[in-house]
């Protein structure tokens, strides 16, 4: 963890919170390799291999991170599960407006044990794989009003791809809370999936 | 409290599922909301796991490399960590030598034995499963009885402290043959050698009933003292039953048996398939299954019939090309039945064509000086043998050691904008040229590249296709006056980043932005670079023109007339605002030379057409002596004069400065053909493929050399391949209409070029005119001939045309009239020196006229 960049990282964060918004340019390149590979997680996760590049999807994240009034990132880790929040959001858009446009208009939940099925087959179908990806984004809004550290660190270590060491950096808590937190959101999350599957029919 | 509730939560988890409602009952004693929440999501735990672990994994099997994975994890689960000093029983770590599918491999000193060892450490599992364990310990045991100069010698297996099992084997210095194939061409003999010693090891292993199942260039170890050791025996076995991923990645498939691919139960055929697959690859360079992806990879195993080894190399002898094929049989039951019968074949491949042996034997040559025939036949077998290992020599000449190699992925156009994308496209080029022209690595031209843009691939497998150790690519954003550049450096074995920047400077700076990239993409890959050099490539400093420069050498331009017109404009422009721009004039040389050529141009009568081409060719030497586009434009200019000599040297010389422009050596392969060298001019065409693999124009270029060389059913092969490209390529429809008609499968000629009518293309109807002529329709033949006298009366060229027809007539006189007529005005091609004109080639006027061309430069 040790890494010279680390310094400057640390340096550059206090000086966008100082208000120097300069210091943003000089962070990207820095932490680019990084954001690139969080990137390329995402797009597997969401798209698939066509549609949005990596590159592209990167770039649109690093937009709406320009954009944010007075960022607060305290460490680098920190900056990058807040990237990674950015283009969560970004591809769930867009995984929404693709699910909607092939169902001809309304979104359709699919039962969970469907989606698990498909994700448990043999030919893994996009589609549950979306199915499954907007269910659970959905409930995570929930539990980011239940238990919102129990959220962040979802965020952090499923969508953002992170380490348990780095979630806890990036969150500023200690390594043994962040693996409790992640068993205990797993459940909670798949019983809200299940329940509002089952509720919306 | 939440504190308190994940907690007992955790440690819940931990227990025995019946225990764990006690449990919770009695942490949570008169807390019923609290006992009845956590009892509800303890009995969601084991789903929810397997829910999370089914998402993940269906993330990540559509990538189908185990790497890949391992990347997208910011953290990947890291092997035991061991640095220089730590000791493990009795070996002490010297340094890391590198990290396998497996696990990571160190090299060590065995205290007690005073000895170097590598100490390769297995992956965690595979301690922990007795059952693999068990079979690991059985395995690695009879590998390690294996006593053979072709075996990597195993020492012995054991834990280290942590549980982790490791093997300790000898270490020797050398490379791997993954490595030694990706530097360097192999020469036929070193092919042979290692496949020799490879088939040793596997009849020694065989003999013992230990099947390899994991034969790859990564596993064979080609030693400094030039022995090849095969490693890993009895690992594969163990590893695929534990892991079923373990082997999905791309570059272990490409190895895998039919049989292996299907599942089936495996003998000693599936490593003589390996062994197949791997001579393929040390004879060609390439696997003969390639695709992107495992699965595409595996159909091809399963399904498609290789390409011929000949057709990548032509200088593999007949009998090495049967080896090949019969390794390489679907049906274990049609492959060599043992090692033992492949060493049998391929000595005999050894005794027959080794130039020395031939010579030491004084009975062959007294039967060469009594038997001219005979003499003709050994001589013609020999050549193309010797003149490549000629080559091979010179080229690890110029190469020295191993050399770096990148390809650059066309820039992203943010803005989607189509001037944008020209731009970008233009910038790709000029990063690919200014790294080319450091002659320091090897550049893998842009067109071979451009289909990798709009479908993201990972990295490494785009670096495997294109045999590349590295990629840069990037994305540009030009907002009013600014342009944003963003470029990362990728290695190409892991996929991670090695280098990235951001550049937003004004338009005007991009020059200087494209050096910097240049310049730190040298640093990274360490080279030296001849900065001086690199900024005399161009010599502006105007942007003015060097904007309009970029936007003439869109390649995509070339391909159309109106295309050729912008690109002239362009250029102009592009002097006019710098009239030093060496390049600029280059380019424009080129276009000249292209409207001379295509000879439909009422502007200009070809020979001032080909004196303007000629002036801003020279003007661009002139600037600048190293630029290898002026040499080419030059040389260009020269071969439209048919002053062959004169555009040799200078194609040779544009080659020498910048060795990764395809378009050069098919220009060179286009003077041999010239000149009646027709073997030369298809390994030359097939160089050009290996410096731009994916580039269509090569691939034709070998198909043109294949037809040129009486070998139309491979031509045909080829063409085929480059027919569905939109549009099509007129070089495309003309061979295959001449392999067809060299097959007299004239309905089938006719129809390749009729579509083609329309346009009108002098050469085609000449083509058209000819076949239907030599099909008996000579009626509609005349009428061909008819237009295309009328055409030039009206444009003051196109003598061959005529001639062509009245070729296919079987009116020689004329023919021959013509074709003199067609030295005169220019229009004659060198289509004249292929198969279609035998019967003018047997006529003594051929040889006047041959004498003609010749002397005329």
């Amino acid at each position: 963890m040790h890494e010279p960049g680390q310094e400057v990282v640390t340096r550059l964060l206090r000086d966008l919170r100082a208000g120097n918004r300069d210091a943003l340019s000089a962070l990207l390149p820095i932490v680019y390799g990084e954001l690139h590979q969080i990137a390329a997680r995402h797009r597997r996760q969401w798209v698939g291999d066509e549609s949005l590049n990596t590159t592209a999807l990167l770039h649109e994240a690093y937009l709406r991170l320009v954009d944010q009034s007075s960022p607060q990132w305290q460490s680098q880790p920190h900056f990058l599960s807040v990237a990674s929040t950015a283009m969560r959001q970004i591809l769930l858009d867009y995984a929404k407006r693709k699910q909607t446009a092939k169902r001809g208009g309304a979104f359709r939940h699919v039962p969970l044990f469907e989606i698990d099925a498909a994700l448990n087959g043999v030919e893994t179908a996009d589609e549950a794989r979306s199915s499954a990806l907007i269910a659970l984004d959905e409930s995570l809004v929930r539990l980011g009003k239940h238990n919102a550290r129990q959220s962040r660190i979802v965020e952090c270590r499923f969508f953002g791809g992170m380490s348990i060491q780095d979630t806890a950096v990036a969150l500023d808590i200690a390594p043994a809370t962040v693996t409790r937190g992640w068993a205990m959101a797993k459940a909670w999350l798949y019983r809200d999936m299940q329940r509002s599957l089952k509720d919306a029919g | 409290m939440r504190e308190d509730e994940e907690r007992l939560f955790e440690r819940a988890l931990m227990l025995e599922p019946e225990r764990r409602i006690p449990f919770i009952d009695s942490a949570c004693s008169g807390d019923a909301e609290l006992r009845s929440e956590l009892v509800s999501l303890l009995e969601q735990a084991a789903s929810a796991d397997e829910f999370f672990d089914h998402l993940d994994s269906a993330v990540f099997t559509r990538s189908f490399s185990r790497g890949d994975r391992e990347e997208a994890d910011a953290a990947p689960p890291r092997d035991i960590e061991l640095s220089q000093g730590d000791t493990i029983g009795h070996y002490e770590i010297v340094s890391l030598i590198g990290r396998g599918g497996m696990g990571a491999v160190y090299r060590a000193h065995d205290t007690r034995l005073d000895r170097d060892v590598a100490l390769k450490f297995l992956p965690a599992y595979l301690g922990s499963d007795p059952e693999a364990r068990e079979q690991l310990l059985r395995e690695a045991r009879s590998a390690a009885a294996l006593d053979h100069p072709n075996v990597c010698s195993i020492f012995e297996i054991a834990d280290a402290d942590d549980g982790r099992m490791f093997i300790a084997m000898a270490c020797y210095d050398g490379q791997t043959l993954k490595e030694k194939i990706r530097s360097d061409p192999l020469s036929l003999d070193e092919c042979v050698s290692t496949a020799q010693q490879v088939a040793r090891a596997l009849s020694a292993a065989h003999a013992r009933g230990i099947v390899h199942r994991d034969v790859k260039p990564g596993n064979i170890l080609v030693g400094s003292d030039g022995a090849v050791r095969l490693l890993d025996f009895g690992l594969a076995m163990v590893v695929d039953k534990s892991d079923s991923t373990s082997r999905v990645t791309p570059g272990t498939v490409g190895y895998m048996s039919p049989e292996q691919a299907r599942n089936l139960p495996l003998d000693a055929r599936t490593d003589i398939w390996s062994l197949g697959i791997v001579l393929y690859e040390m004879l060609s360079g390439v696997r003969p299954f390639r695709a992107f992806t495992a699965p595409e990879i595996v159909s091809a195993i399963l399904h498609d019939e290789p390409e011929p080894i000949a057709t990548l190399r032509p200088d593999v002898p007949p009998a090495l090309g049967t080896i090949v094929g019969r390794l390489l049989q679907k049906d274990p039951a049609d492959r060599y039945a043992s090692a033992d019968n492949l060493l049998g074949d391929l000595s005999r491949v050894v005794s027959s064509s080794n130039p020395e042996s031939l010579s030491r034997n004084s009975g062959t040559r007294r039967a060469l000086l009594v038997g001219g025939a005979i003499l003709i036949v050994v001589v013609a077998g020999l050549l193309p043998w010797r003149s490549f290992r000629e080559n091979a020599a010179a080229s690890r000449f110029a190469s020295g050691r191993a050399r770096p190699s990148i390809a650059v992925l066309p820039l992203a156009s943010l803005s989607g904008d189509s001037a944008d994308n020209v731009l970008a496209r233009g910038i790709t080029e000029e990063l690919t040229a200014v790294l080319a022209g450091s002659g320091v690595m090897r550049v893998i031209s842009s067109t071979s590249v451009s289909g990798f843009r709009t479908r993201e691939l990972d990295v490494r497998k785009i670096a495997d296709s294109l045999g590349v150790s590295s990629l840069l690519e990037g994305t540009l954003n030009k907002v009013g006056s600014r342009v944003q550049l963003q470029v990362r450096l990728i290695d190409g074995s892991d996929g991670t980043t090695r280098w990235s920047a951001s550049y937003d400077r004004e338009f005007g700076e991009m020059l200087s932005v494209r050096d910097e990239v240049a310049r730190a993409v040298a640093a990274e890959l360490d080279l030296r670079f001849d900065r001086d050099r690199q900024l005399a490539r161009h010599g502006t400093r105007n942007i003015a023109a060097y904007e309009a420069y970029l936007r003439a050498s869109d390649p995509v331009l070339f391909r159309s007339q109106s295309g050729i017109w912008r690109a002239q404009k362009y250029f102009e422009e592009a002097i006019a605002s710098d009239s030093t721009y060496a390049a600029a004039h280059a380019g424009l040389a080129l276009v000249y030379v292209r409207r001379a050529l295509h000879a439909s141009d009422p502007g200009m009568p070809v020979p001032k057409l080909l004196d303007h081409a000629e002036r801003q060719a020279r003007r661009a030497v002139g600037l600048d002596e190293f630029l290898a586009e002026g040499h080419y434009a030059l040389g260009r200019v020269h071969e439209a004069k048919l002053e062959f000599s004169h555009a040799e040297s200078e194609i040779r010389r544009a080659i020498e400065i910048d060795p990764s422009r395809s378009v050069y050596r098919k220009s060179l392969a286009e003077l041999h053909t010239w000149s009646g060298r027709t073997p030369d001019a298809l390994s030359e065409a097939n160089r050009a493929l290996e410096t731009d693999p994916l580039n269509p124009y090569a691939l034709a270029a070998v198909a043109s050399g294949l037809y040129q060389n009486r070998r139309y059913d491979e031509a045909l092969l080829h063409f085929q391949r480059l027919a569905s490209l939109q549009p099509p390529l007129l070089v495309v429809s003309f061979g295959i209409a001449q392999c067809y008609a060299k097959k007299q499968m004239w309905p089938e000629a006719i129809a390749v070029l009729e579509p083609h009518a329309e346009a009108g293309d002098p050469l085609i109807m000449a083509l058209l005119g000819h076949i239907m002529a030599s099909s008996g329709r000579r009626e509609d033949a005349s009428r061909i001939l008819a237009g295309l006298i009328e055409r030039r009366t009206r444009t003051g060229t196109g003598a061959f045309h005529i001639a062509v027809v009245y070729a296919g007539l079987r009116d020689y006189n004329e023919a021959f009239h013509w074709l003199d007529r067609s030295v005169d005005d220019l229009s004659i091609s060198s289509v004249i020196m292929g198969p279609t004109f035998d019967d003018l080639h047997a006529d003594p006027r051929f040889m006047r006229l041959r004498q003609r061309l010749n002397s005329s430069s």
